[in-house]
């Protein structure tokens, strides 16, 4: 009955040591095969602090009454017809994005947790991933449930997981995740610990969770709420393993400090969609993608790395150029996929006069000089009816898979390229960061199943772009893809509100 | 300025194409339609490689965004984004069996 008398931090202590046992007939190395060979010196894993602090009982007491609550609002946001009552039918390709794009890296990250954490020898170490894969697994479910109303109103939606393995564009975050989920145990922990969940993911999921809240997307905003709470603690796991390793012995330095630079200059390339997103999807703006990146990034890493100084760790090497570029990166994010918009299973379209006024404001340096003369350019060919479609499939970057959009910073008209030659082959990178990265580890990266390599190879249906996008993709051609203008999701977005397309108008004038 | 030389005239035909590069230029030797030209070898749009470029009638057009340069004189004939700069090209200049070019020291 003593038990009773513990409090949590207690009862997790005990849940969590009273796993740990002598091996009797197994040597240590032949059960934790994986712990050493990245390099990674543990001496002593009773120092890990854990970091969630929660038992099994009182876990699934809380996320069931999280759930209860999430279902209710999902249930009164499809009673109330939600989906009418968001600012316009473009935001909703915000969510199409995120239902294919990110939605996938929360059950990639369920599968990667539960695989390291039976990697590690310590015990609090297994016991904090195991439950963090509970929680990835929740938040996909979750996530997928909200969307779902979406899928009953819009198009683009329906073959979300089909398209996450295949599609050109999603190939980036999956082949981020799938690398991470290719490392080491330790180098999993930096990559989607420490780099994604403790430094990048309030530049992912603020924009898209605020964005939500300012577009009048209810459904989205609780599940963001919902989560809100498990990141905390997930934030709480990176930082510790990170400052686990580099307490535990001297020669973990250098190689921690190697996967920070890799990791953070990988997950910010990931983060090109949320630029755009940001500053080209949200009809109503929270912030611009300068503006988050300032707040989430440059001040928060600079506060972080001044801690970290102390083990001896540094600002990764890469944070220079993200400071860069964040004058350029969405509109040369929007630029690319308004010139494949027909291979993308999400509508885009031309900025508004206003939205227009809202990016000079916003990029003073940047947006009239670079970007405005080519938008008009676009909006004249359309106008002319001769909408800009690139029929070329674009070179890839062999690490990050972005197509070559990026320019250099000293001269911004200028794409950047790298090259590197490994056993006889050249290949192109869109950035130093990415370059680096294959060159330490080219027998990892000459295997990138890259889009259009594959394409160009015949493994991705047939050899018309119809068979790649309509077959293989699955998305549905004229309906999914093309402009927000003249799609079906604007023809029923317009039928719900009585509204008329401009032509129609102008033509009932006349 | 000196002559650099680029290729015996023993090796050129239609369609042929090789890559130079001299100090920090990089140019492109090509032959089209019997007729031999020397130009910059990336797209003044965003330095795409043109080695990768199609060639027709006269026109060259870079492989990733459809910009199209006039091959005599490098006008920018169509862009389909902000309009750039035209492309460079250089005079040939034949020496013996060779064609070469006079650049710069």
């Amino acid at each position: 009955m003593s038990n009773r008398k513990l409090n949590l931090k207690d009862k997790y202590r005990l849940l969590t040591r009273d796993l740990e046992w002598e091996y009797s007939y197994r040597d240590y190395e032949e059960i934790f095969k994986q712990e050493s060979f990245e390099g990674i010196k543990i001496t002593d894993w009773s120092k890990w602090e854990d970091p969630f602090r929660l038992t099994m009982d009182s876990y699934w007491k809380y996320q069931a009454e999280k759930e209860k609550k999430l279902y209710a609002i999902f249930d009164a946001f499809a009673q109330n017809n939600g989906q009418q009552n968001v600012t316009d039918a473009r935001y909703v390709n915000a969510i199409k994005l995120f239902l294919t794009g990110v939605s996938p890296l929360e059950y990639q990250a369920y599968n990667g947790f539960a695989h390291v954490g039976r990697q590690f020898g310590g015990v609090g170490a297994r016991v904090a991933c195991q439950m963090q894969s509970l929680d990835e697994l929740r938040h996909v479910q979750t996530q997928i449930h909200a969307m779902s109303h979406y899928n009953k109103h819009f198009d683009g939606f329906q073959e979300f997981p089909h398209m996450h393995d295949r599609v050109w564009y999603l190939s980036v975050p999956k082949s981020f995740f799938d690398d991470a989920r290719s490392a080491g145990p330790f180098e999993f922990m930096v990559a989607i610990g420490f780099s994604f969940e403790y430094v990048l993911t309030n530049l992912l999921f603020v924009p898209f969770m605020s964005g939500a809240a300012y577009n009048g997307d209810m459904a989205t905003v609780t599940f963001g709420f919902s989560a809100q709470s498990d990141e905390a603690r997930h934030m709480t796991l990176g930082l510790e393993i990170i400052k686990f390793m580099l307490e535990q012995h001297e020669d973990n330095v250098p190689i921690v400090q190697r996967w920070i630079n890799k990791w953070l200059w990988r997950g910010y390339r990931v983060l090109t969609l949320v630029a755009m997103m940001m500053d080209y999807m949200l009809p109503n703006k929270v912030m611009s993608w300068q503006e988050s990146f300032e707040v989430y990034f440059e001040e928060a890493a600079t506060s972080l790395f001044k801690d970290l100084a102390r083990y001896g760790i540094e600002m990764p090497a890469y944070a220079a150029t993200a400071i860069e570029e964040k004058e350029h990166l969405s509109h040369q994010a929007w630029s690319i996929f308004y010139n494949y918009g027909h291979a993308a299973a999400f509508h885009t379209w031309m900025p508004t006069d206003q939205e227009m006024d809202w990016l000079s404001e916003k990029y003073p340096n940047t947006f009239d000089k670079y970007y405005r003369p080519r938008y008009e350019k676009w909006r004249e060919m359309e106008e002319a009816g001769e909408r800009y479609y690139n029929p070329t499939l674009p070179m890839l970057c062999q690490t990050c898979q972005i197509p070559m959009g990026f320019t250099d910073m000293e001269n911004p008209t200028l794409t950047s390229y790298r090259q590197s030659e490994y056993d006889g082959e050249r290949y192109n990178f869109c950035s130093d960061g990415c370059k680096d990265i294959f060159d330490h580890e080219p027998e990892k990266y000459v295997q990138s199943w890259l889009p259009v390599h594959q394409i160009y190879q015949g493994n991705c249906g047939g050899a018309e772009m119809e068979d790649v996008l309509g077959e293989y993709y699955r998305i549905n051609l004229g309906v999914d893809n093309l402009d927000f203008h003249g799609s079906p999701d604007e023809e029923r977005w317009n039928a719900w509100h009585n509204l008329q397309p401009a032509e129609d108008k102008l033509k009932e004038a006349s | 300025m000196r002559f650099y030389p680029l290729e015996k005239l023993i090796n050129l035909h239609d369609n042929y194409m090789r890559h130079f590069k001299i100090d920090h230029r990089e140019m492109l030797l090509l032959q089209h339609r019997g007729e031999l030209y020397l130009i910059e070898a990336h797209c003044p749009h965003r330095a795409h490689p043109l080695d990768a470029a199609s060639i027709d009638d006269g026109v060259i057009q870079c492989a990733a965004h459809h910009y199209q340069f006039a091959l005599g004189d490098g006008r920018l004939l169509h862009a389909s984004e902000e309009r750039c700069r035209n492309l460079q090209t250089y005079p040939l200049v034949f020496e013996g069996n060779e064609v070469g070019v006079m650049l710069d020291d």
